[in-house]
């Protein structure tokens, strides 16, 4: 007759499921790793992928910056030419474009935008030396070969080869 | 009513006594660029001298009395009454910091044959 405190399971079945718990046990910690790996995996995907449009966006910015500060450096020498002519009205006309682009590159570079505050105020100097009101004395023609000596240096910085300002310009 | 002319024919005689250092002139307290000369019945001239960056640089006389600005003469580089401006300017400026007397001073102590230079 079985007694209430006879063993459940005799040895050899005990013995058997402590190896499949064991192996169960294994298995799931198999299971949590590969899920671990999984989801680094998908996380530096993701990173990468975020880091490529990143690196996508400055190269275009940087790419734009540098077709603007060409365009810029165009636009100054123009204005060389124009100034030598005499022709102050077209030397105003073409500072007031080289503002306007330089306004769009300056952002946090405080250089870049205060050089264009003072191509504002020359602008609207040549405009009066060109209505008479004004003339381009030797104070004033000394205060544009400063300002034109400055634009040309920056802009010379920022169109170097492998120039990482142009990038936050 | 006083124009510009009789104004420019006072500054022309306040430059001759300048110039003979007859006149006290004292830097203003509104400007580092302006000198004063304030007269016994509350009217002052006070020249300054502007040099923006990008503007012309511009010499102004103006005649205050009693507090209030009631004529003043400007003129830029390059127009006609600029120079004699410019000159009344830069005699205050003279006048104020004394530099043609130590310039005599320094030359006449490189022409000695002592040492040069104060020992601190």
């Amino acid at each position: 007759m079985k007694m209430l405190t006879d063993a459940f399971m005799n040895d050899f079945w005990k013995d058997a499921l402590s190896i499949v718990s064991a192996a169960g046990f294994i298995l799931t910690a198999i299971g949590v790793w590969l899920a671990w790996l999984q989801m680094r995996h998908t996380t530096s995907a993701a990173q990468a992928a975020s880091q490529a449009a990143i690196s996508a966006i400055e190269e275009s910015r940087s790419q734009y910056n540098r077709y603007v500060i060409a365009q810029a450096y165009r636009l100054l020498t123009e204005t060389r030419v124009y100034l030598k002519n005499n022709s102050w009205d077209a030397a105003a006309m073409r500072l007031g474009d080289l503002a306007d682009l330089l306004i769009q590159v300056a952002g946090d570079d405080t250089i870049w935008a205060e050089l264009a505050g003072r191509i504002q105020t020359m602008e609207n100097t040549f405009e009066r030396v060109h209505r008479g009101e004004s003339s381009f004395s030797e104070s004033l023609k000394g205060k544009w070969y400063k300002l034109d000596r400055e634009l040309r240096t920056k802009i010379a910085e920022n169109l170097k080869p492998f120039n990482d300002e142009t990038v936050t310009c | 009513m006083l124009n510009d002319q009789q104004f420019l024919g006072i500054l022309r005689s306040l430059l001759e006594k300048s110039k003979n250092d007859k006149v006290h002139w004292k830097r203003s307290g509104r400007r580092q660029d302006s000198f004063l000369v304030a007269f016994n019945d509350e009217s002052m001239i006070v020249v300054s001298f502007f040099s923006p960056p990008s503007e012309p640089d511009l010499a102004r006389a103006e005649l205050i009395v009693r507090g209030d600005s009631v004529f003043a003469v400007q003129a830029e580089d390059g127009d006609p009454n600029y120079l004699e401006l410019r000159e009344l300017y830069e005699d205050a400026f003279r006048s104020v910091t004394g530099w043609d007397g130590a310039i005599e001073q320094i030359e006449k102590e490189l022409s000695g044959d002592g040492d040069v230079g104060v020992s601190f």
